[in-house]
């Protein structure tokens, strides 16, 4: 009983428009409201659906997205171009990580 | 990338810099307000530099207000910038309009006429011929009609087979085919004889119209009948001309003894140079140097040209400049053998210029000592060489008379 109990919570963690996504075999950045990340070396980074930049440092740059931050750690960042829903960063970058 | 940059110097744009204490709210709200901000770094903790477009720059003063950031403007960039600036120089704009429909009109007609592919005919007849047709340099473009050209040269110079005309900017480039000429047609009576042109051992016969005269072995004198066009019978039938034709193979020698200084010539640059600038433009020749001022003793001399064009279309201007490099000659000392291989290598050159379509059979070279500085080297080289030359044998006239 607990077991079943224990599996419904996960499930439940799950949105549903991620449980359509993964039923109906769709990108997840498609139908949900999640970053869709596109990284070119370690010298270029695009990000789609973040909601604004909490901090913007030489070394560091920290994005809140929907339910995270996206901390990007690096030397010589650079913001390219900025809309409201896409964000492409410039420099060398060391670490990419999710809080 | 290119083409958002290209996209924001046409909108114009304004670079600034952001200082305050949150100068990432300014991003945030410019990116919700939908104001293009871009090439963002930071300069230093709380300043930060970008670009904004000229359109978006208005719309920041609220913003700066609600963030509490400052705005510095560094400068403006892009076309409108470009274009505000050149309206107080109106006098330049004009010149520039101008020269640019200077272009354009002189443009339309033909600066330069390129000719390929002669060979037995020359440059200046067939300019001569197109010269009559309509196309010569300065000939207005949009009236040349090339197909009515290709038909009239093709009447007018019956040594062409084929012509073409390309027109590319000022510049017309007539590509054209000599044709193969049938050969000269003689009178009745008259016949060929196949005659030897040089002095030579024959060595092999094909022939294919005529009569032998000589046989395989025999030496043959310069001017002597090879073949002979008049067939005599000896079965009482009356004598027929033909065209001897054949191949007469002869071992035919060269010789040739040249003296050789051991001194051999050595050319170096000395890096002194000088320029002849020439500029053609619109058909005509303007120099940029004086006549015979050229001091080198010995010099090598480079042409190069560069012709202006755009997207492939040539626009009527021309650079043109001879290149002169100095030259000074020091002399270095051979060996013996060495210089006579030397002489040996450019007598064998000569002697190869001499015997035209011949193959090679053997050589043969020796050298002497003249003095303590020259040598004379003297090469013989045997040739196997078609001697055969057709040589028209008219009839005779008393016979014409009695006819």
């Amino acid at each position: 009983m607990k077991k079943r109990m224990g599996k419904r919570a996960v499930s439940a963690r799950k949105s549903k428009k991620e449980q359509l996504s993964g039923l109906l075999d769709i990108p997840l950045d498609m139908v949900a409201d999640v970053p869709h990340i596109t990284m070119n070396d370690n010298r270029e980074l695009s990000i789609e659906n973040y909601k604004s930049i909490e901090v913007y440092e030489p070394v560091r740059i920290c994005l809140r997205c929907k339910t995270y931050c996206i901390v990007i750690t690096g030397n010589r960042l650079e913001i390219n171009a900025i809309t409201d829903e896409e964000i492409l960063i410039h420099g060398d970058i060391n670490s990419l990580s999710f809080l | 990338m290119l083409l958002a940059k290209l996209l924001y110097y046409i909108r114009g744009y304004v670079v600034i810099t952001v200082s305050g204490r949150y100068p990432e709210r300014f991003l945030n709200v410019c990116s919700r307000r939908h104001i293009l901000v871009f090439n963002v770094f930071p300069c230093s903790a709380g300043v930060i530099k970008c670009c904004v477009s000229m359109a978006g720059f208005k719309m920041l003063i609220p913003i700066a207000r609600k963030t509490s950031v400052r705005i510095k403007l560094i400068k403006k960039c892009g076309l409108p910038v470009l274009l505000a600036r050149l309206k107080k120089r109106k006098l330049l704009c004009f010149g520039c309009l101008l020269c640019v429909l200077c272009l354009i009109i002189m443009n339309q007609f033909v600066w330069k006429i390129e000719i390929v592919g002669y060979k037995a005919l020359t440059n200046r007849t067939i300019m001569e011929n197109l010269e009559e047709c309509g196309l010569k340099i300065g000939a207005f473009r949009p009236s040349i009609d090339e197909k009515k050209i290709q038909n009239q040269m093709l009447i007018k110079v019956p040594e062409l087979s084929w012509l073409w005309v390309d027109k590319n900017g000022s510049k017309v480039t007539v590509e054209v085919k000599e044709r193969t000429l049938p050969p000269v047609m003689h009178n009745d009576g008259a016949y060929y004889n196949l005659v030897a042109t040089k002095d030579g051992v024959i060595d092999s016969m094909v022939i294919t119209s005529g009569m032998p005269m000589v046989s395989l072995g025999d030496t043959v004198r310069k001017g002597d009948v090879l073949v002979s066009g008049l067939l005599v019978s000896e079965k009482g039938v009356p004598p027929r001309e033909v065209h001897a034709e054949g191949t007469v193979t002869a071992r035919v020698w060269y010789e040739k003894t040249k003296a050789f200084s051991l001194w051999s010539p050595i050319r170096k640059e000395t890096g002194e140079q000088k320029r002849h600038v020439t500029l053609f433009l619109f058909g005509k020749e303007i120099k940029f140097f004086k006549e015979n001022d050229i001091t080198f003793k010995e010099f090598t001399a480079s042409e190069h040209e560069f012709e202006a064009s755009i997207f492939g279309h040539y626009l009527g201007i021309t650079l043109h400049y001879t290149q002169y490099d100095e030259l000074e000659t020091e002399y270095e000392k051979l060996s013996v053998e060495s210089a006579a291989a030397n002489g040996v290598l450019e007598i064998a050159s000569l002697l190869d210029e001499q015997a035209v379509n011949a193959k090679l059979k053997e050589r043969r070279s020796d050298y002497s000592i003249i003095d303590e500085d020259t040598i004379e080297v003297s090469v013989v080289a045997e040739y196997l060489e078609n001697i055969a030359e057709q040589v028209i044998v008219e009839a005779p006239a008393e016979e014409d008379a009695e006819e």
